[in-house]
């Protein structure tokens, strides 16, 4: 019974993203799937490389796994200019049907390694494996088609690589809200802390490296992406705003020791970080889609509550044990 | 200079303890390990590593330098190339990122070097060795 | 635990004794063609650089190839020492004196390849930025001096890793190894003593160190990358370069890696500190970043189709179907086909077929290189510009001899210098027993 109203909160949600023409709805469900898919990928990767400081989290972490099933209700077309225009990869019902099929592919082989995690069954690690795999493509695929096709032609090849690493620091924020839950500053929280340090650098690595390439270069064909961008009231701000709160934060205060064993400076970490995928989605989105805040900020509570939802049900689930 | 050798850890560590506990300063103890032992750190009060300083001031100057090297000099010859600005930073910030690594390594080095007191003539030149055990050197009091 | 500590010692500095004749001869081999590749040096300083078979368009072909080759090979050194230890995986401990003697080395060899492009060696000074009576500086908006600077961090900054990490090994050294030799331990290891004091000390400076290293390796092969990538050439300029060069680059030295230790273990009897165990590790990575590598391999194609820009389109369409097609696909089968039998954990564990997956990935990497920078070159904007390279004895032969170099230098290391971090094995023992 405890599920109904979760079902219902994701009914509206599916019902506001398929009426919502302006594309409002990728902010919200982008951020959603970096949490979801990124929760399940931190586990993935620690099952592969045997971390046992995993263990007493992976329960809440795998909780979003099921959360994965509503994405693919959750495709529609945003307001693309290549609908005017449409070719042989880029037409609408191609789009819609590879898109609604990967989902669809990531939440069950997610789920089934979900399965496959608790039971620490013997076949956890090749399901891990199939779950990476899986997710590389699913996510590659999300970017290429949900976001970078608005500049089309424009490509950038780092462009889904932002996408899976932005992922893996969403996976790793969560996993720093979770620790908040639980009030316990021991090895999780260090490590979570410490994971979140190096894929910040890494991430702002990666992050420079576009900006770098595409600033050298100076082609119209690729520079263009950014100076669209910038044209815009506050393009600038949202693309320091975006630095900042992925890697200047995160890296700085987790070079101080202690700050990566104090649960409230994680927890803080971990909600810029989440606020960071939010500032970068709408500077992505925002010379192509009109955003309507209401929209944004309903969509945004019920999805967020959503996640929030199902770990808060696995974590009393496993009290009860 | 009383001189304990022990093949066994926790025979060692007990003998710590002990002398220790019966009034000998820590400051009179020195320990030769051949691995690290942190128990024996926390009884005779090692104080926690200084090194760090010398690692953030070695990458902090390195972060000025590189900064500083590669402006100035754009400054001093300007250059205008590849339609570039003359202060361009995204290039500037690569300099000084393998500056401030290089700087904070050296000067870590450096720093151990110093806090450790090494190199230790002495000890090359005649070298007193505890091998495999765990040795305890107690000064004597007059 | 004495027992233990006394005879890890004992066997990995049985390696440092006396050599045998097969490794006389394979020093004998190393040293010839570290001489051959002197000898087409020379040459090519007497005659010219026409002798290196690059021209125009292709003015970048066989010495910036090993160049970025090297270079890879070293960042596995530092990811299995540096990232490894940071990660807290124990299997590192049975690779890490050997692949950080492997980084030194290799960082050497990779820097011998820009002073021998240069043609006029003499003038290498003219790179760095000192102060001269023309007011001249180096221009710090280029790739290649971005190199200067991350390739001599690089080279600095792994071998105080490398000597950090040995010093209580120097120390076991001296005590054990008599004659005149022993006075260079003496002078390396510094006097270590091993008191609380300076092993306090020396951990954080090792983890200082490691994590130093660990955004250097990827800043190195990132800064090597831009070397393509900031230029505006078809199958150069592309963002995902970074991070692809980097995934590479610690593919092929996993595979070099895997090729030092599997014969040097057997020739030194190390069976029981370097386990199957072990290599199955090592294995994982080496499939891992060649997934990765894969990966961008065909996002790298997909994107130039998706966008339809015409060059993009056919700058690939050179590359598989062109004059360097048969590179292109045994690059393919090295990189992309063969280590995914690596998903077989009987195969894992097969020291042979490792060494024989090693051999070809460290082929495919050379001709990874190989191909992006020749093709690239060969085929971009404008068909009047098109044009093949010679090929050149003279840069074989340098090739030749940057390979003799390499695996000259690193028989010495195995001779004059513990191969084992047995400080390290000694504490992961104390740790174990102690647990128990």
């Amino acid at each position: 019974m405890k599920r109904f109203p979760l079902i219902a909160a994701c009914a509206l949600l599916v019902a506001l993203v398929q009426l919502d023409k302006s594309g409002t709805h990728l902010l919200p469900v982008l951020v959603g799937m970096a949490l979801a898919m990124g929760g399940v990928l931190v586990v993935a990767a620690a099952e592969l490389s045997n971390a046992k400081w995993i263990v007493p989290v992976k329960r809440p972490l795998l909780a979003v796994a099921p959360v994965l099933f509503v994405f693919p209700l959750l495709v529609k077309i945003a307001p693309y200019p290549w609908l005017a225009h449409e070719n042989a990869w880029l037409r609408r019902d191609f789009f819609v049907a590879r898109d609604v099929v990967a989902l669809l592919v990531v939440a069950i082989v997610g789920n089934l390694f979900r399965r496959a995690s608790l039971a620490e069954s013997a076949a956890k690690g090749k399901w891990a494996v199939a779950y990476i795999l899986t997710f590389a493509v699913v996510k590659t695929l999300i970017a290429m088609d949900w976001v970078m096709s608005f500049d089309y032609p424009w490509v950038s090849t780092m462009f889904p690589v932002l996408y899976m690493v932005e992922c893996f620091c969403a996976g790793l924020a969560l996993l720093g809200l979770i620790c908040f839950a639980r009030r316990k500053s021991d090895g999780v929280l260090y490590d979570t802390a410490t994971l979140l340090f190096g894929f910040a650098l890494f991430w702002g690595g990666l992050f420079f490296a576009q900006y770098l390439t595409i600033w050298y270069g100076n082609i119209p064909e690729e520079v263009g992406f950014y100076t669209r961008r910038f044209a815009i009231r506050g393009g600038k701000c949202l693309f320091a705003t975006n630095a900042i709160l992925l890697f200047g934060i995160p890296f700085t205060l987790f070079l101080i020791h202690r700050a990566r064993q104090n649960v409230r400076v994680v927890t803080v970490v971990s909600l810029m970080i989440l606020a960071g995928l939010l500032v970068s989605q709408l500077f992505h989105i925002r010379p192509y889609v009109h955003i309507h805040l209401g929209l944004l900020v309903i969509q945004l509570v019920i999805m967020l509550g959503v996640i929030a939802a199902t770990i808060s049900i696995a974590k009393d689930g496993s009290k009860c044990k | 200079m009383k001189q304990l050798m022990f093949d066994d850890k926790d025979a060692f560590l007990a003998k710590l303890r002990e002398l220790l506990a019966a009034g000998t300063k820590p400051e009179q103890i020195a320990v030769c390990t051949p691995v690290p032992v942190h128990e024996a750190m926390v009884l005779l009060q090692v104080p926690e590593s200084k090194l760090r300083w010398f690692t953030f001031v070695g990458a902090f100057t390195g972060l000025l330098s590189g900064f500083g090297l590669t402006i100035y000099t754009v400054w001093s010859w300007p250059l205008i190339t590849g339609g570039k600005p003359l202060v361009s930073l995204p290039p500037f910030t690569i300099i000084a990122f393998e500056l401030t690594i290089l700087f904070g390594a050296v000067l870590s080095l450096l720093g151990f070097m110093f806090l450790s007191r090494l190199p230790a003539v002495k000890q090359i030149v005649t070298p007193v060795e505890t091998g495999n055990q765990y040795a305890i050197f107690v000064e004597e009091d007059r | 635990m004495k027992a233990f500590f006394d005879k890890v010692e004992r066997e990995v500095l049985a390696g440092m004794q006396k050599p045998r004749v097969t490794y006389w001869l394979a020093l004998l081999v190393a040293a010839g063609c570290f001489g051959i590749g002197m000898a087409c040096w020379g040459w090519q300083i007497y005659s010219g650089m026409h002798v290196s078979g690059k021209n125009n368009p292709v003015g970048w072909y066989m010495y910036i190839t090993p160049f970025v080759f090297w270079v890879g090979i070293a960042h596995s050194g530092t990811l299995i020492s540096a990232i490894l230890y940071l990660f807290r995986a124990k299997f590192r401990k049975a690779f890490n004196r050997s692949a950080e003697a492997m980084t030194v080395i290799a960082v050497l060899t990779a820097g011998l390849f820009p002073l021998i492009h240069l043609g006029r060696v003499w003038y290498f000074y003219w790179l760095t930025p000192y102060p001269n009576q023309r007011h001249l500086w180096i221009n710090f908006r280029s790739p290649l001096v971005w190199d200067v600077f991350a390739v001599s961090t690089y080279l600095t900054v792994s071998a105080l890793f490398f000597y950090v990490g040995m010093i209580p090994d120097l120390a076991i050294a001296r005590r054990l190894i008599s004659g005149p030799r022993q006075w260079l331990y003496r002078i390396l290891s510094l006097g270590w003593g091993g008191t609380a004091r300076q092993w306090n000390h020396y951990e954080r400076l090792y983890m200082f160190l490691a994590a130093f290293a660990t955004p250097l390796v990827i800043s190195v092969h990132s800064v090597v990358s831009w070397d393509f990538a900031m230029s505006i050439i078809p199958g150069w300029h592309t963002t995902i370069f970074a991070p692809y060069f980097v995934a590479g680059a610690i593919f092929s030295g996993c595979a070099m890696v895997m090729t030092l230790v599997i014969p040097m273990r057997k020739f030194l009897r190390l069976e029981e500190y370097i386990t199957l165990d072990h290599f199955e590790a090592l294995a994982k990575v080496l499939l891992f970043t060649s997934l990765i590598v894969s990966y961008a391999y065909v996002v790298e194609f997909a994107m130039a189709m998706y966008s339809g820009n015409v060059f993009e389109v056919a700058h690939f369409k050179f590359r598989m179907f062109g004059s360097f097609r048969e590179a292109y696909w045994l690059m393919v089968f090295c990189n992309v086909l063969l280590p995914l039998t690596l998903f077989v954990r009987k195969l894992r564990r097969n020291l042979v077929y490792l060494f024989i997956v090693a051999f070809f990935v460290n082929v495919g990497m050379y001709l990874e290189r190989f191909i992006i920078i020749v093709t690239g070159l060969a085929h971009d904007f404008d068909p009047y510009a098109w044009g093949n390279p010679n090929l050149s004895w003279i840069a074989i032969g340098i090739n030749v001899g940057a390979f003799g170099m390499f695996f000259m230098f690193f028989l010495i290391f195995v001779k004059v210098l513990p191969v084992l971090a047995i400080a390290e094995l000694k504490e992961e023992h104390a740790h174990e027993t102690a647990h128990v």
